[in-house]
């Protein structure tokens, strides 16, 4: 299969950060959720995977071309992806009729008819200043901007941090318009799990510069389970053998404990007077990453 | 690179009109009080150029655009080309508008009364020749600044660049200074180049040469910039 972005292996060091043997792969027809803390390797990934920066180690394909930091194929390339970053990176004075024409001056692919419908779809009337966008607006632009080239891959990096949950409910019901031709896919980072909830066919967590987990969603948010224990309870569950050595994942609070069940219906058998939860990506993510590991 | 011009006019588009106007005032109040029309349009020239050359590159740092535009599909030289583009374009602009400022100004001043303005801003006191000389030759210098500082702005960014420019330019003038005051005087067949060029007439010869040799060094200046800018990360 070719991916609309493969990334295997990849390292950036930096004085204070290390990037390392990061790989995620993005298929046609799939939402790839990319979640972490402040400072994980989110953004540094996004910025090596499109040639921003030049990666120390590893390989970036898009669409089955192999790319490099400035490589002409990379170039070519980069009419095929839309991209939104965390803010509105247009210039202030800019109207946002003036960023219609960037479009349509910058991508041989520009659909001026549909820069114009997502405008007056978000209320972006072409008079108006960039710098006179609320955040919202502004990532609503950059989004109107991404989606009127056609790509066949969208990368978002907290495209929607800032959003009131409306306006985050609207960018996904574009977003899915947007998935409806079945060969697109999307690379989304986010902080705003319950989105890719929505959203996502894969979860790729990465931390400290290292990939932790790539779980399908479904695998999270329908299979997995987070079991309420007592601290009495964890100890019968480590005992029964439920959990191989070290896979155990457990978060203690002061009202008991959290275990992390990859299948709660399984767990749920097992332990039958343990009330178990549907898992969110949250929860899954926080127990992966901060739980006890036993 | 139509996309780096298209959105570097888009960005100067506001600043460009406000200039037009302060330039225009500038013109007037440094002509008056210099009593001469050929040092204000040589002012109002060397002003926009310059300025618009840090609004760019200011703007560039904000809201992360110079990073996004890497997202577009523009090459890093496209980048680089485009903005010295832009400024060309800025600088063949400025030439106009301070030409045509001043012929302007030069005919209203000639169906006033006589006696009524300084002698110095009749049209006998700034012939045409003088009038292009001063404009092109201030635009020059300050095409030349650029080519000096744009390296610089792509390499370090608009931020440390600041720091570096002064440095560049003290530099500059103190190697200017100890070069004239060392006592060297042009002799010879430069002697009578530079008295040929020295008259009224040869200012239309001198303001071409002068072209010539700023283009040669901005176009030097952008391939420097673009070999600079393909390493800097964002």
């Amino acid at each position: 299969m070719t991916y609309l972005m493969e990334i295997n292996n990849l390292g950036k060091r930096y004085d204070d950060f290390e990037l390392s043997g990061v790989s995620l792969a993005v298929e046609p027809g799939c939402v790839a959720g990319f979640i972490g803390s402040n400072g994980a390797g989110k953004t540094t990934t996004i910025k090596a995977a499109l040639g921003i920066i030049a990666a120390d180690e590893g390989a970036v394909r898009l669409f089955g071309q192999p790319i490099a930091c400035g490589s002409p194929e990379l170039d070519a390339i980069k009419s095929r992806i839309g991209v939104v970053l965390d803010t509105c990176a247009f210039p202030d004075t800019c109207r946002v009729g003036d960023v219609g024409a960037i479009g349509r001056a910058a991508y041989r692919e520009w659909d001026a008819v549909q820069f114009a419908a997502l405008c007056d779809r978000f209320n972006l009337a072409p008079k108006k200043k960039v710098g006179e966008l609320s955040r919202g607006m502004g990532m609503k632009l950059t989004l109107a901007f991404a989606l009127s080239h056609n790509p066949e891959l969208l990368v978002l990096d907290e495209a929607t941090a800032g959003l009131d949950p409306i306006a985050r409910d609207e960018v996904l019901d574009l977003l899915r318009d947007f998935m409806a031709e079945g060969d697109r896919g999307i690379l989304m980072s986010t902080h705003i799990t319950s989105d890719l909830e929505k959203i996502a066919d894969e979860v790729v967590c990465v931390d400290a510069g290292r990939i932790v987990f790539t779980a399908p969603k479904d695998a999270i948010t329908d299979e997995a389970g987070v079991a309420r224990c007592r601290a009495a309870d964890v100890t019968a569950i480590l005992d029964a053998g439920f959990f191989a050595p070290g896979e155990a994942r457990i978060l203690r609070h002061d009202y008991g404990c959290d275990v992390l069940a990859p299948d709660r219906f399984a767990f749920a058998r097992a332990f039958p007077d343990i009330p178990v939860d549907k898992a969110t990506i949250e929860d899954y993510m926080t127990l992966i990453l901060k739980g006890e590991s036993r | 690179m139509k996309a780096m011009i298209v959105s570097d006019f888009a960005v100067l588009r506001s600043a460009i009109l406000q200039l037009l106007g302060i330039c225009a005032i500038i013109a007037l109040f440094m002509g008056y009080a210099m009593g001469t029309l050929v040092g204000g349009a040589a002012a109002i020239a060397a002003m926009p150029p310059f300025m618009l050359l840090f609004s760019l590159a200011a703007t560039d740092e904000q809201n992360g655009w110079e990073r996004f535009r890497l997202t577009l599909p523009l090459t890093r030289r496209q980048v680089v080309f485009g903005r010295y583009a832009s400024l060309a374009l800025v600088a063949i602009g400025t030439i106009v508008f301070a030409l045509a400022l001043s012929f302007l100004l030069l005919g209203v001043i000639s169906c006033m009364p006589a006696g009524t303005l300084p002698e110095g801003l009749t049209p006998a006191e700034n012939p045409p020749a003088a009038l292009v000389g001063s404009v092109v030759g201030a635009v020059g210098v300050i095409t030349l600044g650029m080519a000096v500082t744009l390296p610089l702005v792509f390499r370090f960014g608009m931020t440390r660049a600041t720091r570096f420019v002064p440095v560049v330019v003290v530099i500059a003038i103190a190697c200017g200074i100890g070069f004239f005051d060392a006592g060297i005087q042009p002799t010879g067949v430069l002697a009578d180049l530079v008295q040929w060029l020295d008259t009224g007439s040869n200012y239309l010869f001198l303001a071409a040469a002068l072209v010539a040799v700023v283009a040669l060094i901005y176009v030097a200046s952008a391939f420097v910039a673009a070999k600079l800018y393909e390493k800097r990360e964002f």
